[in-house]
């Protein structure tokens, strides 16, 4: 029996097969390697790596126990033609995004000139009051990116959200493709893939361009928050691959308006914190006093530019979920280009007119908090029970700043070997865009999610999600183009006119076949 | 080197050592209380009340177990994760450590640990009740082993492997002190010199005794092997050359600073050794050197602390709860 055996495209976007046991080009010969493995041995090689997973430490922390991180060794080919499109993209956001935040800590033309209302930038969770009027070293904002990408019904790439302050993930890209090698080397077979080994290395540049002015050889740390951490493994993993200290906050002390590491032999002053600590808890004289996992004095080392935080304080502000309705308005106001990448139709139950459409429709959005991450403080419309859209009904009228809504897309899909077998999960994608001192840099690929159960929907490793190898190939698979947005998605996006019909916008497809990425 | 990393390094070597030292003991005072002690009841006075006086505190241990026999002293150094002296708790306490210095260690090394805490949950109630604690014992020192192996492998003499080393061999050279403290005056006593296997504790250790004096176990010729063979991996002599090199490293690679406390304290100790073996070798005279050593040895490790871990302050209450919280997105 094949591993394949009662696999079906069910009328999704299918990242491996155009159609019920038709692969995609750039699959053909993955599926003709894997076919020559004894599907025993396949599922058997599968098991290896997640018991190697877990005596290795690449875990994640949820409820205070730690589980390896799911893997499928069946890896997402994205082809490089189609990839170029979505680098550009990728590059053309961050940038935008990056020049967002300067504009709204400095001069604020942004707001003066209507692009977006003062109103939602000063109250954004992210937003650092302290941090106006502050310039980081060299200007950047953000070094650090992780935008979620996933693929509609018709294949089309849209960007689902932006993730500006702790990005997590880059590690896995790196693992899986190790564990990949070692596990699945016929999958290599007559593939140009594009490596992903020197992302650390792509990260340590981008942290050292960083560094203030004058700093040459920068001493460059990694802050974590501890072992606790949902993703400490992360944090230990890129700094031994970079080749730098991890610290906590009790290893840094300021003196003299510079930050240093306590060392066996005295001070050592630091020049660049690549920080996995939340803005509030970074220090606790300036910020959230009863934090005990920052340093005192840290804020007065940012506003002097005597050391570099990356991703800068404040950058939160950008990846608030409101905001994202006005992002291709940003791009079009800063860089002066149209938008390269789609995203999902939004709406912002602040303004009346649409927080009308909102409860109105609500079986048919996806409802989230601005400031949610992690899957958490979200209803999926079509899933949801009468309760639960009361429920959020109730919490959109009192607090509509505090919440956004957007169409459900129906996310692409793509097999997952689970109990001897492949069958179809949701997936979204990933990317990590890394800016220094020089133009953004996009790591090939990037980490491809998996929703693990079964009609779910979540694909957070938090929430029992999983993960794939993702492989820009040489070549074209035959895959839907990037299609360039679609003008209505973005007038949907950015403006309060009449909000589409869900239905037609969603293609007229019934509830179940849609999914929402969180 | 972070001051916090180098007490992580330096604790995490000093319960690794202290988990294949237990393991160690146990299973040769397993094989002595069968071996010798199974049919005329004297194995919980011969071998197992001073195995607790070796490895733990015999005060605290009668608090919680009636008397010291097979199951309640296998059950305490063994597999009790609430008694801090046990195996179970010092290779939880090691991951734990070497979790927070992950990316100082070789991914081979931080997994051989890993591996190794993972063991005493390999081993429920069930299993030990079946196989017995000679199987569990032996895995964990074949885990100590593989982790030494590795690390002589994978690590590069550097920082870390210096604190390391100091952590080892404090302990090796303090749970070695202890054992011939306790031992020699009742084997002395003894017409039968058997009990010595217990501080070799390994036949290869036994071998290398052979080696050397070529002569059967006698007490005074174990306990000199014991404490003054610099050329004997176990020895007390050998723990202190190992600890007074560490150091110099350290001070040279400018990790410490120069002469520091922990070298002339360490100096002094190999001195009283030194000392200690031109004197008389009475029972009497190895207790109280025995004694001297400890303290000496809790001195040196003070002086460490005080010099290099300083800066690394204990996590205050409520740090996990908020590093638990913080938003990796």
């Amino acid at each position: 029996m094949s591993l394949f055996t009662g696999y079906r495209v069910d009328g999704f976007f299918d990242e491996t097969f155009e159609a019920d046991g038709v692969p995609r080009g750039g699959y053909r010969r993955l599926l003709d390697g894997l076919g020559r493995i004894a599907p025993d041995a396949f599922a058997e090689r599968s098991a290896a790596v997640g018991r190697a997973y877990l005596s290795q430490g690449i875990t994640y922390s949820h409820g205070g126990t730690e589980h390896a991180f799911p893997f499928d060794l069946l890896p997402r080919l994205i082809p490089a033609d189609e990839w170029a499109v979505l680098e550009r993209g990728l590059a053309q956001r961050v940038k935008a995004l990056d020049r967002t935040l300067a504009d709204i800590y400095g001069p604020g033309r942004a707001v003066a000139d209507g692009v977006i209302p003062n109103s939602l930038v000063v109250t954004c969770a992210g937003y650092v009051r302290q941090m106006m009027g502050v310039e980081p070293p060299g200007g950047r904002w953000i070094h650090m990116s992780g935008i979620d990408l996933v693929r509609d019904g018709q294949g089309v790439w849209r960007v689902l959200e932006d993730n500006l302050r702790s990005p997590s993930g880059l590690s896995y890209v790196v693992q899986n493709r190790a564990f990949m090698r070692r596990a699945f080397p016929e999958a290599f077979t007559d593939q140009s893939v594009s490596p992903v080994g020197h992302a650390p290395r792509m990260l340590l540049s981008a942290l050292r361009g960083a560094a203030p002015e004058g700093r040459t050889t920068p001493r460059v740390v990694v802050l974590t928050p501890g072992p606790a951490n949902a993703a400490y493994y992360e944090h230990a993993f890129l700094a031994q691959q970079m080749g730098i200290p991890l610290v906590e906050g009790r290893d840094l002390m300021v003196r003299e308006r510079r930050v240093y590491l306590r060392t066996t032999a005295g001070r050592e002053r630091v020049d660049v914190i690549y920080r996995r600590v939340d803005d509030s808890f970074l220090d606790p004289a300036s910020l959230r006093a009863d934090s005990m996992l920052g340093v005192p004095g840290l804020m007065q080392c940012c506003r002097d530019g005597s050391v570099a935080v990356c991703n800068a304080i404040g950058t939160g502000v950008a990846d608030d979920k409101a905001l994202y309705a006005y992002v291709p308005d940003l791009i079009r106001y800063h860089l002066g280009e149209e938008p390269i990448l789609a995203q999902v139709p939004t709406y912002l139950p602040e303004r009346q007119d649409e927080r009308e459409h909102v409860l109105a429709n609500m079986s048919d959005l996806v409802v989230k908090a601005v400031d949610g991450a992690g899957g958490v403080g979200i209803l999926i419309g079509p899933h949801s029970t009468p309760d639960e859209r009361r429920d959020f009904a109730r919490r959109v009228i009192e607090n509509p700043r505090g919440y956004i809504a957007q169409e459900t897309i129906s996310l692409s899909r793509a097999p997952v070997l689970l109990d001897g077998r492949f069958r179809a999960r949701h997936v979204d994608l990933r990317p990590f865009v890394l800016y220094g001192d020089g133009e953004p840099m996009v790591v090939p690929g990037g980490l491809t999610r998996v929703a693990l159960r079964e009609g779910s929907l979540v694909v957070n490793s938090s929430q029992g999600g999983g993960s794939k190898d993702t492989w820009v190939v040489g070549e074209g698979s035959g895959h839907a183009p990037v299609a360039a947005p679609a003008d209505e998605d973005l007038e949907v996006a950015t403006s309060a006119a009449t909000p589409p019909d869900p239905v037609a916008a969603a293609g007229g497809a019934p509830a179940e076949r849609y999914a929402e990425a969180i | 080197m972070l001051a916090r990393v180098a007490h992580a390094l330096f604790a995490l070597a000093h319960d690794l050592e202290r988990a294949e030292g237990l393991a160690r003991l146990l299973e040769t005072g397993h094989a002595l209380a069968l071996e010798s002690h199974a049919a005329d009841g004297r194995a919980s006075e011969a071998v197992w009340e001073p195995l607790v006086a070796v490895a733990g505190d015999p005060e605290e241990f009668h608090r919680t177990h009636l008397r010291a026999d097979a199951r309640s002293v296998s059950w305490a150094f063994a597999f009790d994760i609430e008694d801090p002296t046990s195996i179970a708790a010092a290779l939880t306490r090691a991951r734990a450590n070497a979790m927070s210095v992950r990316d100082t260690l070789p991914t081979e090394v931080w997994e051989a640990i890993n591996g190794a805490a993972m063991e005493p949950g390999r081993w429920p109630p069930k299993r030990v009740a079946r196989e017995g604690v000679y199987p569990f014992c032996r895995d964990i020192r074949r885990a100590g082993h593989q982790i030494a192996g590795v690390m002589d492998h994978a690590m590069r003499r550097d920082e870390a492997w210096e604190f390391m080393c100091l952590g080892r061999f404090l302990e090796r050279a303090d749970f070695t002190v202890r054992m011939v403290a306790v031992r020699y005056g009742s084997a002395s006593a003894s017409p039968d010199g058997g009990t010595w296997t217990m501080p070799v504790g390994h036949p290869v250790a036994d071998e290398a005794r052979l080696l050397i004096d070529g002569v059967g176990i006698a007490p005074e010729t174990m306990s000199r092997l014991l404490m003054l063979d610099e050329g004997s991996p176990r020895s007390v002599a050998f723990g202190m050359l190992q600890l007074e090199r560490a150091i110099m490293r350290l001070a040279d690679m400018g990790s410490i600073a120069p002469d520091p406390p922990a070298l002339t304290l360490a100096r002094a100790a190999r001195g009283m050794l030194a000392e200690g073996a031109g004197g008389s070798w009475a029972p009497a005279d190895v207790d109280a050197l025995g004694e001297r050593m400890i303290a000496r040895l809790g001195s040196i490790a003070q002086a460490i602390a005080d010099s290099c871990f300083l800066a690394a302050h204990d996590a205050p209450i409520g740090r996990h709860a908020q590093a638990s919280r913080q938003a990796q997105n």
